[in-house]
């Protein structure tokens, strides 16, 4: 793996230069997020190289949100230093849970004592805004085991907490344990209590803007959600850059290849580079707007906007649809003039049977 | 003239490999080269291929140099040995003068091995048996051939051994089909008269039937006549199958072949029907076929009202390759429109709706198999009744007769205790026994046909280790205490969920199959209570509770493209389910009846 690493940030700089030659717009840069993976692994120093070469080909606002997505196995002091000292002014922590037991059976590295102090360190380093990601519905876990976490997660008050209930992936040894027998996935009804007691705990002190996305209640200053995530559920475009990242440019929806071999080769070979994909069509994009903006809780989708960006009404463009989901009191209007549409608490806890009305064709 | 023609067919107890056979034959003569590795050539549909289950029988033309240094035509057809496609084999043999009688070294004499030789020698056919499978270690065929022997006063001695397989004897059994089968008679300076014994549907050249030419000839210039149906035709092509399709301009007596007769409904191309020049006609049909009866009826819905009229058309399109199949319109308060249908059994009935989603890409509902009851009313009317929802008010009826059946059992001697538990538990009753070789007993019984179409087969070879094998025919219909067993989705009884079922059965099978609804019907936005009730009582009830949450969190990196391909994903399931009402049913639970397994 290390030893990829060299070539592999050789490869993403000539992307990111091929990618911003493409950018006629010039588009400006306000959020870049390092994730997916574990960027951390990489050594400040490398870091500094990427970032000026994104700086050097794209236009990065100077307040632009910058994070990264850290393991809490991987946090030194020293690092988040040079982390912060380079720009990066957020990070995403993946605690997971507090309990050593839970960690365990989702195969982690770490353990709570390591999540509190890779938090201190990073608060140390001088960088302010800290998300924390936790996941609930675990095979065999129980209400009051997630409490744990939650108190936890409260007296750390972190700037902006993530809460995803755990999907047993196919192939994963987590979904054979569940086929063999040894595992029983967690109760429908359990998970759906866990996601309701982390909405009624966190509701004091978090505001609750998307469906899994808690940011804290801003000091009138600054707004602690994530720009970066706003961005995918606004149905704006972003730049994938890197192996197997996924990217939303020039109305194309985008996937790298996967694994580094494959990227190096297609970043190194000469020629025309173009973002290969699938091309989004209007009808498309208008169900993208509504299932992507519906995850926004309280903005959800608005007409004006809807009507600016598309021409259309959505009423007009949905037919029965927004009728149907508001009769049946999954989705609701904001106020009397009907100018914006959002979930309901019932239509958030049943997002999919929304946002399946909105994806692909009938 | 037709000195040189011989026609036959090859029968066998499902497996003992008839298709295998066929394929060894065609090589050897050289219709079809060796090197066309291609198994099972004659099941030519992808469902045959895929089931390794020959559905439909199939003819084909051969050329064989005997050793007597003259030319043969060897006109072959493949049957099926499934116990639902007797009637296939029925039709083959009016066409034919001899059957070879497979069958397998390591099984021995089966349920169908009888029952299609019952047939065979009945149709006056000449019979020659073959022992196959002579190549596997397990092979037993010297008491294989002692079993023969005994069925069919022959010579143990002199019952060809072969394993189609490898091809050992295959030319022996070539030799024998010279020499043992008669030549047809037949003249073909007389008038015409030929039988349709199996027809196909070509979208090209409309009906295809495939015809035994009794007496006369038939060219591509006349003008012919269909005796049931008065149609009259001038064919678009002559010839026969070798094995694909191959215009000859002419078939004469003896012969076997097709006529593709450009007809596009099947209602003017009956199979049995008798065909005769429109100059020149007999007068006198051949004998044809008895109809086929079905013994198991159930509604097939489109899922998507608008489908009606494809389903409609593939149906037809069915019937054409399949004389059996039989469905009329008809209208269910849950399922909307759509058709009875009748099958000769439980697998055909697989087949028909497995043919419709592949090959006419529908998706169907298909409801719970019922029997025929006759219904004998307070008024004296007797009314046929196929369906549950059919079934007229309690009040207005007198007395409710049951289908029975006879079936034999042929099994390994141990089994017996296990199976006379299992037909006893379906209400069945002991007739008799016998001993067709050592160590194996045929065992009859007398039971229900609904309990028949239950699994009942499945169960067997379950319990037999698949030893077991299986005929029945129909008995009588006897004095039943039937009642109706419906099922009430959230509090409105729903027709297609409703069955008949012995009264002492009732409240067990109520149970079971409200439980077994529920595992069935997902969690949707509203509570939704399942009953079933009989007699007016309700015997037990349940309740799907409310989906609380369905919510995909996480999105990995952006990549919204997989986040809505998995709502696609569920958005399809969702529209595969059947509306009733407000609640959203999936097509399983229409068969839940089948499921509820022995306990
Ligand atoms: N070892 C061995 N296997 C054989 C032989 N003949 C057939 N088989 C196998 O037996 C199985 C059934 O063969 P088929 O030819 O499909 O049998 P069938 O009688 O046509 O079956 P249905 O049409 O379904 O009634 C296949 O797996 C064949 O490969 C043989 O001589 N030796
Ligand atoms: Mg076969």
């Amino acid at each position: 793996m290390d030893r990829y690493i060299p070539a592999y940030l050789k490869a993403l700089k000539q992307e990111t230069l091929r990618v911003a030659e493409l950018d006629d717009k010039e588009s400006e840069i306000h959020t870049v997020f390092l994730g997916g993976g574990t960027p951390s692994l990489i050594a400040p120093d490398q870091l500094r190289d990427l970032l000026t070469s994104i700086r050097a080909a794209f236009t990065v606002r100077t307040d632009a949100e910058i994070s990264m997505e850290v393991n809490p196995g991987t946090v030194t002091r020293e690092k988040m230093v040079g982390y912060q000292q380079l720009g990066v002014n957020r990070v995403s922590l993946g605690v997971q849970s507090f309990r050593n037991e839970e960690l365990n059976l989702l195969g982690r590295i770490h353990t709570v004592d390591g999540a509190y102090q890779a938090i201190e360190s990073i608060r140390k380093a001088g960088i302010t805004n800290i998300n924390l990601d936790l996941i609930y519905g675990l095979p065999g876990q129980t209400t009051d085991d997630w409490e744990v976490s939650l108190r936890s997660v409260l007296e750390i008050r972190p700037e902006h907490i993530s809460l995803y209930c755990l999907t047993i992936e196919d192939g994963t040894p987590l979904a054979s344990a569940v086929n063999d027998g040894e595992i029983e996935p967690i109760d429908e009804d359990i998970a759906a209590a866990m996601y309701e007691m982390a909405i009624e705990q966190l509701a004091s002190s978090y505001e609750h803007y998307e469906i899994s996305n808690w940011a804290r209640y801003g000091d009138g200053v600054s707004d602690l959600k994530c720009r970066h995530n706003l961005q995918y559920w606004q149905n704006n475009e972003y730049i994938g850059l890197g192996v197997g990242a996924h990217g939303y440019f020039r109305g194309i929806r985008y996937e790298n290849p996967k694994t580094i071999p494959e990227y190096l080769v297609k970043m190194s070979s000469p020629g025309q580079f173009n973002v290969e994909g699938s091309k989004v069509d209007d009808a498309e994009k208008a169900r993208d707007e509504m299932l992507l903006g519906l995850r926004l809780l309280s903005k959800g989708v608005k007409r004006d906007e809807f009507r600016m960006k598309f021409g259309k009404d959505f009423q007009a463009v949905f037919a029965g649809k927004i009728d149907n989901l508001v009769r049946s009191g999954l989705v609701t209007w904001t106020d009397a003039d009907h100018s914006a549409l959002v979930l309901t608490k019932r239509g958030m806890m049943l997002g999919n049977q929304v946002f399946m009305e909105f994806s692909g064709e009938d | 003239m037709s000195q040189h023609i011989r026609n036959f067919c090859i029968i066998a107890h499902i497996d003992h490999g008839k298709s295998t056979l066929a394929d060894r034959m065609l090589h050897l003569t050289g219709t079809v080269p060796d090197r066309d590795k291609t198994e099972q050539l004659l099941d030519s549909m992808d469902l045959e291929r895929e089931k390794g289950v020959t559905i439909k029988a199939s003819a084909v033309r051969m050329e064989y140099t005997a050793s007597d240094g003259k030319v043969y035509e060897l006109n072959l057809i493949d049957t099926p040995g499934h116990v639902d496609f007797g009637y296939e084999v029925n039709r083959a043999l009016a066409a034919c003068e001899g059957a070879l009688l497979i069958v397998d070294a390591t099984q021995g004499i089966e349920a169908q091995t009888l029952a299609n030789l019952y047939l065979a020698l009945d149709a006056g056919l000449e019979i020659i048996p073959v022992i196959n499978k002579i190549d596997l270690v397990s092979a037993r065929p010297d008491e294989v051939a002692d079993e023969i022997a005994s069925l069919l006063g022959v010579d143990a001695k002199g019952i060809i051994r072969v394993s189609a397989k490898d091809g050992t004897n295959i030319d022996q059994v070539l030799e024998q089909i010279v020499r043992q089968v008669p030549a047809p008679t037949g003249d073909k300076t007389k008038p015409l008269t030929a039988l349709i014994f199996d027809s196909h549907y070509d979208s090209y050249k409309g009906v295809v039937a495939y015809v035994r030419v009794v007496e006369g000839r038939i060219t591509a210039t006349d003008t012919l006549r269909l005796m049931q149906t008065r149609a009259e035709l001038k064919p678009i092509e002559v010839g026969v199958f070798s094995p694909v399709m191959k215009p000859t301009g002419i078939l004469e007596a003896g012969e076997v072949g097709y006529i593709a007769t450009g007809l596009k409904t099947v209602s003017e191309c009956h199979v049995g029907d008798t065909i005769t020049t429109a100059v020149d006609p007999v007068l006198e049909p051949l004998p044809g076929y008895r109809k086929v009866k079905p013994m198991v009826f159930a509604g097939i819905y489109p899922v998507e009202g608008d489908d009606y009229s494809n389903l409609k058309d593939a149906l037809e399109k069915l019937q054409l390759n399949d004389a059996s199949l039989v469905y009329e319109p008809e209208k269910s308060q849950a399922l909307n429109f759509g058709f009875r249908c009748g099958f000769l059994g439980l697998f055909h009935m697989e087949i028909i709706q497995e043919r419709l989603e592949r090959e006419y890409d529908l998706d169907i509902v298909v409801t719970a198999p019922s029997v025929e009851f006759e219904v004998l009313m307070r008024d004296g009317e007797t009314r046929l009744i196929d369906s549950p929802a059919k079934l007229p008010d309690e009040g207005e009826i007198a007395e409710i007769r049951e289908p029975w059946m006879n079936i034999q059992i042929i099994t390994p001697t141990e089994y017996y205790g296990t199976i006379m538990d299992l037909v006893t538990k379906r209400r069945g009753s002991f007739s008799s026994q016998d001993y067709p070789a050592p160590k194996r007993v045929q065992l009859s019984f007398q039971i229900p046909l609904a309990e028949l179409i239950v699994d009942f087969f499945d169960e067997l070879k379950s319990r037999t280790r698949g030893y077991a094998s299986l005929d029945y025919q129909v008995s009588d219909y006897r004095s039943e205490q039937m009642v109706k067993l419906e099922i009430l989705v959230d509090d409105s009884s729903v027709d297609a969920l409703a069955s008949i079922v012995h009264k002492a059965d009732a409240y067990h099978k109520g149970q079971r199959l409200v439980t077994k609804l529920k595992e069935l019907i997902p969690r949707q936005l509203y509570d939704v209570s399942i009953q079933a009730s009989a007699d007016g009582r309700v015997i037990s009830s349940a309740k799907v509770k409310q989906l609380r949450k369905d919510v995909l969190a996480k999105c990995y990196g952006g990549d919204i493209t997989r986040k809505k391909k998995l709502l696609e994903k569920q958005k399809r399931g969702k529209k595969r389910m059947k509306m009733v009402g407000n609640v959203e049913i999936p097509q399983e639970a229409f068969m839940a009846v089948l499921r509820l397994g022995d306990d």
